[in-house]
């Protein structure tokens, strides 16, 4: 079934743009499943061998199978491919969003005209090169584009394309499944203040507001037109959320303000730095007691080289230039640099919640769930790599 | 505003002679386009069948006027640009590190 999202921002895209979009969504399932299995199986029969044979030893880093995988057909279809599929995205929605702009514009203007939640924007904030120059996942334009919420309906809709289904409908899995996680496994917990980091368009901030809805949840990014964008899709689902455009590495908030404070995909695009200073602000505004959650790509310490060479792929082909030096680091030791403690640090995996039975979810964040060469790794078996600090 | 539809700065080449990459685009586009069709020609005949038993008949017998000629030629111009859009966007520009570097 054709993927469509299920909120009053949604534009409906003509019957051939439509058919474009659902052939993108073949087209990367076949991607991310069949051919990324094809490739590994490869891998195992051809490649590998043959590398064993030239060296007497396995490739023992994912640079050394990058490079040799970058010699193979295999990969450079696979590669070449994917690529493509990732630029067809964007250019699926985009000439949608360009003819029905006025439209997407009085949407917003309607949903927002007598708002439950809110939406400062900061138009003197400085944002970061990697997000201001760079067009981050291919996206053109990136995020932080000329008009005032293009970008926020770009992504929006390009990224149902781009998830094919894999994270739900509403394509808000994450945000379900890590609020459903943290429900089952810290029960005790009530948040009173909950805040989403680097939230993009807020698809993942609403379910926490729809899993703690006596809590007060805030997003905040630096990108003004995806904030603009967020504030009117959450108040189209009828969800209070608070959007604040703003550095996460350097917030406004005041100290041991929060009591959640979460992130998802969201580390990976801060440079070293601006990682260490996100989690030391995070330490600072969350209450004794309170929670960092992060949901991550899982760190390449955790995973066999091959399966570090696949999910670094994004580094090199992606616009993601921090990407592969995050993954490159141990969360724990870096928190510690941030100012955390090892001990208030914890790991465990997260299965989709949209797409697991309830007492299999909660038996697997409640039991440590383990890692393997799926972990992260969009495809049919996907589910997440989570770590949490617990201020002390 | 006119929103970009390529995003910027340099394409990434997975194969040996960078032809095959731009071939590979059109290839992708191709089946783009020949599923888009498919799946229009489905719903059209289903649709059809439902209100005219004789409009497959009708279709084969159908021949454009001028005006509708001009549509086929403009139409398949479209396809085409569509097809080779990856040939315009080969320029050289800095690399994503240089981009971030210059602007810090």
């Amino acid at each position: 079934m054709p993927i469509k999202l299920a909120h009053d921002m949604r534009v409906d895209h003509p019957r051939d743009a439509q058919a474009r979009q659902d052939f993108v969504t073949s087209l990367r399932q076949f991607v991310l499943n069949d051919m990324a299995a094809a490739m590994k199986a490869d891998y195992e029969a051809n490649i590998l061998p043959s590398f064993q044979r030239r060296h007497g030893r396995a490739p023992e880093t994912q640079d050394e199978i990058h490079a040799e995988m970058k010699g193979h057909p295999i990969f450079q279809f696979y590669s070449s491919t994917r690529y493509n599929a990732q630029e067809m995205c964007w250019r699926s929605v985009i000439p949608t969003v360009q003819d029905r702009l006025d439209e997407i514009k009085a949407k917003a203007k309607k949903a927002t005209q007598s708002p439950i939640g809110s939406l400062e924007l900061d138009p003197d904030l400085e944002v970061p090169s990697n997000i201001a120059d760079l067009d981050v996942h291919l996206m053109p334009g990136g995020y932080v584009s000329e008009d005032e919420i293009a970008a926020g309906a770009v992504y929006d809709n390009g990224l149902t394309v781009f998830t094919a289904g894999f994270i739900g409908p509403n394509i808000d899995d994450i945000g379900q499944s890590f609020a459903n996680a943290i429900k089952q496994r810290y029960p005790d917990m009530k948040p009173e203040r909950i805040l989403d980091c680097g939230c993009t368009i807020g698809h993942h901030t609403v379910p926490w507001k729809q899993n703690y809805p006596e809590a007060e949840v805030y997003g905040v990014d630096v990108a003004g037109p995806t904030l603009t964008y967020a504030h009117a899709r959450a108040e189209s689902l009828g969800q209070s959320i608070h959007f604040r455009q703003m550095d996460a590495t350097r917030m406004d908030f005041e100290d041991e303000s929060f009591d959640i404070v979460f992130s998802s995909q969201f580390l990976h695009e801060l440079s070293l730095k601006g990682v260490k200073q996100y989690l030391a602000e995070a330490r600072r505004i969350l209450k004794p007691g309170g929670l960092l959650v992060t949901m991550e790509l899982p760190p390449n310490k955790e995973l066999e080289p091959y399966d570090q060479f696949y999910l670094d792929w994004d580094a090199y082909y992606n616009k993601e230039p921090f990407y592969r030096k995050f993954r490159d680091q141990d969360p724990v030791v870096v928190a510690e640099q941030a100012g955390w403690r090892a001990e208030e640090f914890e790991q465990f995996a997260v299965p989709q919640f949209t797409f697991t039975d309830t007492e299999a979810f909660v038996r697997a964040v409640t039991e440590d769930g383990k890692f393997d060469g799926n972990t992260g790794r969009m495809s049919s078996t996907f589910h997440y790599f989570c770590f949490v600090l617990r201020r002390t | 505003m006119t929103l970009p539809m390529q995003p910027g700065g340099k394409r990434s080449v997975f194969f040996e002679h960078e032809a095959m990459d731009h071939l590979m685009a059109m290839v992708i586009e191709l089946a783009t386009q020949l599923s888009i069709t498919r799946e229009r020609l489905f719903a059209l005949e289903r649709v059809m069948n439902d209100t005219d038993p004789s409009f497959v008949e009708k279709i084969e017998k159908w021949e454009p006027d001028p005006t509708q000629a001009d549509s086929l030629v403009d139409m398949r111009q479209t396809m085409l640009a569509e097809l080779f859009r990856t040939l315009e966007i080969i320029r050289p520009g800095p690399s994503d590190e240089e981009v971030v570097q210059k602007s810090s």
